[in-house]
């Protein structure tokens, strides 16, 4: 049996392992609940909502929880918190997870080439992976918004691209280890093309930390939308978001708390959830990692 | 050794070129520049022309950047456009503020995070554990400007036992001080003393199985000993390599803190210099920022290097 | 019992924490025992008068930089440094100003007329003086002796008494301008009731008591620290739990809980400015060029800018998004006052703004894109109007913009609609023709309609009180006919001051006046 033969097997053996062991965690099982339901929220927003998030009722403003059909209350403007916080977990999904991903799949072959190649290549990278990351983000994020207007994309843009420097980081390391097992130089000496040896044989393995690291960054990424949203730089009125949600309700603290409220117990929630399942993911696909 | 040293710095130095050449150029792309800004009330062309003749802004790129970098390195900031004042006197204003604020925070959470590990560790899968590992994934899940909100609503408008926003100096009032920064701290401390707490937990465990405590407690050593003497200042060093590589969370936490509590510090002063389009203080902040980044890696670098091959020996971690 | 490296790290945060606050304390500004705290809503910029362009600068100059002339509780122009108003000639020409005699700059030097001579012709001929478009009508001025100034202008200029109780009017110590020229607004000196201490950071400025002022027996206080806060709900919050004795531009939100609250005065003013959505019916190529022809669906067909402004709701407009506090308004002068043009704005009519938009024979909706400021109180403002504007058939883009480039998309032409807003002035010409006159570099609608143009030159050539204000009422007239800019409001500029701060003045310019504002009781 050759070496990749072995190495394939022991994956597959390896992910049934994971499997047994992610559902085995009450606590991550729990996250993923909450994960499938925020998905759920967001794509059926339209029909379990009781009010049309964007429409202003000006007769009702600021109305308590509970009062008139509105169980979570009314905004400043009149709308349905309630309806609001479901359309809400749209924009945060979107920011959270497209973010994230793009992200990832902008930075895992730059982290292949440098970890592969080393040398100048690595160096280079590096280089300008340490500038990103000395960079503040913040300011990359206001002056994306100030050049192509607050939006949504925009929001998703500055997040994906602050997600590239960690992941290069992580698959460079990964393909450093990765590089020197027999396997690979196996296939070095047969005269496999590059390309093949990097794409088909080291990626699948490196794929694990990337899916523990990308499921660490979702919820630093929903957070992330959340704090852009909150400074203004984020979706247009009237969509909802509950960052912005947050920001609106700094005005109102005095008279209506409430709308402090909710919209953050719904991040905290989310991000939580998120959280709490990417621990178990963790724990399932590298046990011994700290 | 030597070449290591070396190495690492001529990088740092590459890094902070290129960052301020990034910043230099990101910033004069955005619409509209400093004379611009001011133009809210007199929009008088003339003038615009004169601000950005006296600042050297309409010379072309490369010899303005050169120009600029050869004062910067004199610690010459330059003048802001929008306040007359000089850059580097508010900077040496903002950047104290915004130091204390973040080692308050940082002791906020070691204060909380590492007897939490140490409690966690000490029966892992218990219900100590369990609690402590939920409540710090919660704390690592809480948006902050969130908690600030809150703690805002409860501490000062409903109860009134904190100033909602604002700063005071220390020196003539450091009770005021504390009273001004202590929601702050705690709010940036939060999600770091939970980073913190996992990373206690985890080296504890680890080392508490090691050999090296193995032989303590069977020298009849009480659990205490064990723990607090032995087993937690092995993991102390890596801890704090953990606190040092949080300071970039920090960096992009304290920028909401302080628009949230008002603080008067360098996170403010950043987005402030953004939405002014003030570039010689957003350069000035950008360089001090990446200068900070770059030296605390640098520290947690040759640190983690040099203490490697010592932890090792002692049988604990990895 | 704690080991080494715990030792370590606690002596080390308590070595930097005692560091960095004794750093801090040492470079910032001493926080003085007495100063009256007050809390300013934005930055104030370079505190230069001639080249300040921020309302919170006045708020500050009001305090250390006395004018020429000033106004009263009535907003009647009242001498200051002057000795009595100016004697204008018949033609309106010539310009006599009396100048008091007896008065110290804050570096004890004497004002006379030569001072102020100095200071006119800085603010006339400085390469970065912002003052320069007011004064354009000045050609020469003389120092006809020492208590004389004399102004001669080409053409008559009537609000340029009113000018003079502005920015314009004040005097600069010669002595400081010599020495610091174009950094004057590091250590500025004028005659004031306080005098600059310290600006450690532009969010901090300390003035304290002078010694030179020429009544500074009526000065109790020992200083006042400006403090910037941005924020409207974190003013109110600081001042109710004590940290700050006085704020300006309380948000409307807060205004119930800070007027019920029982150590704590409030009062407030109509703006004399106004905020409204500016339309680009002219600007091509920038405000300062010629005005033409632009591709915008409001420019081409004025009754599509009729029905937009039948389809707003002003009262409603002002019931949710300011609790009622704030003055509808349809016109760029004050609703209360001497300039008050008293007309009636239109109310809300969709039948005939659907009407109007129906004869256009257009498509609807009618897309229109609307930057508004990235705050949550103007966001809210767009969407509400948007939300009025549908129903005759609008469909508004509500486009949340940074402020800097709100400012440059708005001089340069690049928006089809912007909601903005002016400060205000005493004299209403200066609230109209920087926005009217083509080439004006205020004017973002690129508006050039004759019969304004025509007005506005007789306004400010007219010299008869009475005269003016039938002329302003008709500009009023024409702008609200043209529509370059739908007037929606004025603000309620509300001051917030705890109950133990007597003493300030504050009259329908929003100016906070501290000269004999005193901290009495339990500090």
């Amino acid at each position: 049996m050759n070496a990749l033969a072995v190495a394939d097997s022991g994956r597959a053996l390896a992910r049934r392992k994971a499997r047994r062991r992610l559902t085995a965690r009450p606590l991550s099982v729990i996250g993923l609940v909450g994960v499938v339901v925020v998905v759920l929220v967001a794509l059926l927003a339209n029909w379990i909502s009781p009010h049309d998030p964007t429409l202003p009722n000006f007769g009702q403003v600021l109305a308590p929880p509970g009062a008139g059909g509105h169980l979570l209350g009314t905004d400043q403007l009149g709308r349905d918190v309630l309806s609001r916080l479901f359309y809400g977990s749209r924009t945060t999904l979107v920011a959270g997870v497209l973010a994230t991903v793009l992200g990832t799949l902008v930075a895992v072959p730059i982290g292949l080439v440098a970890g592969y190649f080393r040398g100048w290549t690595d160096v280079v990278i590096s280089r300008l992976v340490d500038v990103v990351l000395a960079f503040p983000f913040l300011i990359f994020a206001v002056g994306l918004a100030a050049i192509l207007g607050p939006s949504l994309r925009n929001v998703v843009l500055a997040l994906g691209v602050a997600q590239i420097p960690g992941v290069i980081r992580v698959v460079r390391g990964e393909v450093f280890a990765q590089r020197e097992l027999e396997y690979v130089q196996a296939e070095v000496v047969n005269g496999t093309p590059t390309r093949t040896i990097m794409f088909r044989h080291i990626l699948p393995n490196v794929l694990n930390p990337v899916v523990v690291q990308t499921s660490l960054a979702v919820p630093a990424t929903i957070v992330g939308a959340a704090i852009l949203s909150f400074l203004g730089l984020g979706v247009q009125p009237p969509t909802a978001d509950w960052g912005t949600m947050l920001s609106d309700a700094e005005n109102y603290l005095g008279q209506a708390p409430w709308l402090g409220v909710f919209p953050g117990v719904a991040i905290f929630l989310t991000t939580l959830c998120f959280n709490l399942f990417g621990d178990g993911l963790r724990d399932a696909l590298d046990p011994t990692a700290r | 050794m030597t070449r290591l040293v070396l190495y690492r710095v001529g990088s740092a130095l590459i890094t902070l070129l290129l960052a301020s050449i990034v910043v230099f150029l990101a910033v004069r792309a955005l619409p509209g520049g400093p004379a611009e800004a001011l133009s809210a009330e007199s929009n008088d062309p003339a003038v615009l022309k004169a601000i950005n003749h006296k600042y050297g802004f309409d010379q072309p790129l490369v010899p303005q950047y050169f120009r600029w970098l050869g004062q910067a390195v004199t610690g010459n900031f330059g003048t802001s456009p929008n306040s007359g004042l000089s850059v580097s006197s508010t900077l040496l204003n903002d950047l104290p503020v915004t130091l204390e604020l973040a080692v308050l925070a940082l002791l906020v959470a070691v204060v909380i995070g590492i007897p939490a590990g140490v409690l966690s560790a000490r029966r892992p899968g218990g219900a100590l554990d369990s609690v402590g590992s939920t409540g710090a994934l919660a704390g690592l899940s809480i948006p902050h400007f969130w908690f600030g909100i809150l703690l805002i609503l409860g501490l000062s408008v409903e109860l009134k036992w904190l100033p909602a926003a604002g700063f005071v100096p220390i020196v003539p009032d450091p009770l005021g001080n504390l009273e001004h920064m202590l929601m702050p701290a705690v709010v940036l401390g939060t999600g770091i003393a939970a980073v913190v707490m996992r990373q206690t937990r985890s080296s504890v465990i680890t080392a508490m199985s090691s050999d090296y405590v193995r032989t303590a407690r069977a020298k009849g050593l009480s659990e205490w000993d064990v723990i607090g003497h032995h087993a937690l200042r092995n993991s102390l060093i890596t801890v704090v390599t953990v606190i040092g590589l949080q300071l970039g969370a920090l960096i992009g936490g304290v920028v909401t803190v302080e628009q949230v509590f008002g603080i008067p510090g360098v996170g403010k002063l950043t987005l402030d210099s953004v939405y002014d389009r003030d570039y010689p203080t957003l350069q000035g902040v950008v360089l001090l920022t990446a200068l900070g980044y770059v030296v605390t890696n640098l520290i947690v670098d040759l640190v983690y290097s040099v203490l490697n091959p010592r932890i090792r020996v002692a049988g604990g971690a990895q | 019992m704690l080991s080494r490296p715990t030792r370590l790290i606690v002596a080390v945060s308590a070595l930097s924490l005692v560091l960095t606050s004794c750093t801090a304390s040492v470079l910032g500004a001493a926080r003085n025992a007495g100063y009256l705290v007050v809390a300013l809503a934005g930055q104030t910029g370079i505190l230069d008068p001639t080249q300040s362009s921020t309302f919170d600068s006045r708020i500050v100059f009001a305090n250390m930089c006395e004018k020429l002339y000033d106004v009263n509780a009535n907003l009647k122009l009242v001498p200051e440094l002057a000795a009595a108003l100016p004697t204008i000639s018949a033609d309106g020409l010539t310009y006599d100003i009396p100048i008091r005699s007896g008065i110290r700059f804050n570096d004890g030097s004497a004002l006379d007329a030569d001072a102020v001579r100095t200071s006119l012709m800085h603010y006339k001929t400085d390469a970065l003086s912002a003052r320069k478009s007011e004064l354009k009508p000045v050609t020469s001025i003389q120092a006809l002796n020492p208590t004389t100034v004399r102004l001669h202008l080409k053409t008559p200029f009537s609000p340029l008494t009113s000018i003079l109780a502005d920015r314009s009017g004040m005097v600069l110590s010669p002595g400081a301008l010599a020495r610091e020229g174009d950094n004057f607004g590091r250590n500025p000196v004028c005659v004031g009731p306080f005098s600059f201490q310290a600006e450690p950071n532009p969010d901090e400025i300390d003035l304290t008591r002078s010694p030179f002022y020429y009544n500074s027996k009526s000065v109790t206080l020992p200083g006042i620290t400006f403090r910037v806060v941005v924020q409207p709900a974190v003013r109110a919050t600081d001042l109710r739990s004590g940290d700050i004795d006085v704020i300006e531009q309380a948000a409307p939100q807060d205004l119930t809980t800070l007027s019920s609250d029982p150590g704590l005065n409030t009062k407030t003013v109509p703006s004399l400015g106004y905020t409204g959505i500016y339309i680009n019916v002219g600007n091509v190529n920038g405000s300062t060029k010629a005005s033409g022809t632009v591709n915008n669906v409001l420019a081409k067909y004025p009754a599509l800018r009729q029905a937009l402004d039948l389809s707003l709701d002003r009262v409603a407009i002002n019931k949710v998004v300011f609790d009622g506090d704030y003055t509808p308004s349809c016109t760029p002068l004050p609703t209360t006052g001497q300039w008050a043009p008293n007309l009636t704005c239109p109310t809300r009519d969709i039948a005939k703004a659907r009407q109007l938009v129906a004869q256009t024979g257009l498509p609807t909706p009618i897309t229109i894109d609307l930057l508004v400021p990235n705050d949550s109180l103007n966001e809210e403002l767009g969407t509400v109007i948007q939300a009025m504007a549908k129903d005759a058939g609008f469909d508004v883009r509500v486009d949340a913009t940074e402020f800097t480039t709100l400012l440059s998309d708005g001089a340069s032409g690049r928006f089809q609609a912007q909601i903005t807003g002016w400060s205000g002035r005493l004299d209403p010409d200066q609230d109209i023709s920087q926005f009217y006159l083509p080439l004006s570099s205020l004017n973002y609608s690129g508006n050039n309609d004759t019969q304004i143009n025509t007005l506005i030159d007789e306004g400010r050539t007219t010299v008869d009180t009475a005269a003016r204000r039938q002329i302003y009422r008709q500009i009023a007239q024409a702008a609200l006919a043209q529509r370059g800019i739908i007037y929606l409001y004025d603000a309620g500029l509300t001051l917030a001051s705890k109950k133990n701060v007597t003493g300030i003045g504050y009259f329908g310019d929003a100016l906070i006046r501290l000269q004999r504002a005193s901290l009495g009781g339990t500090a």
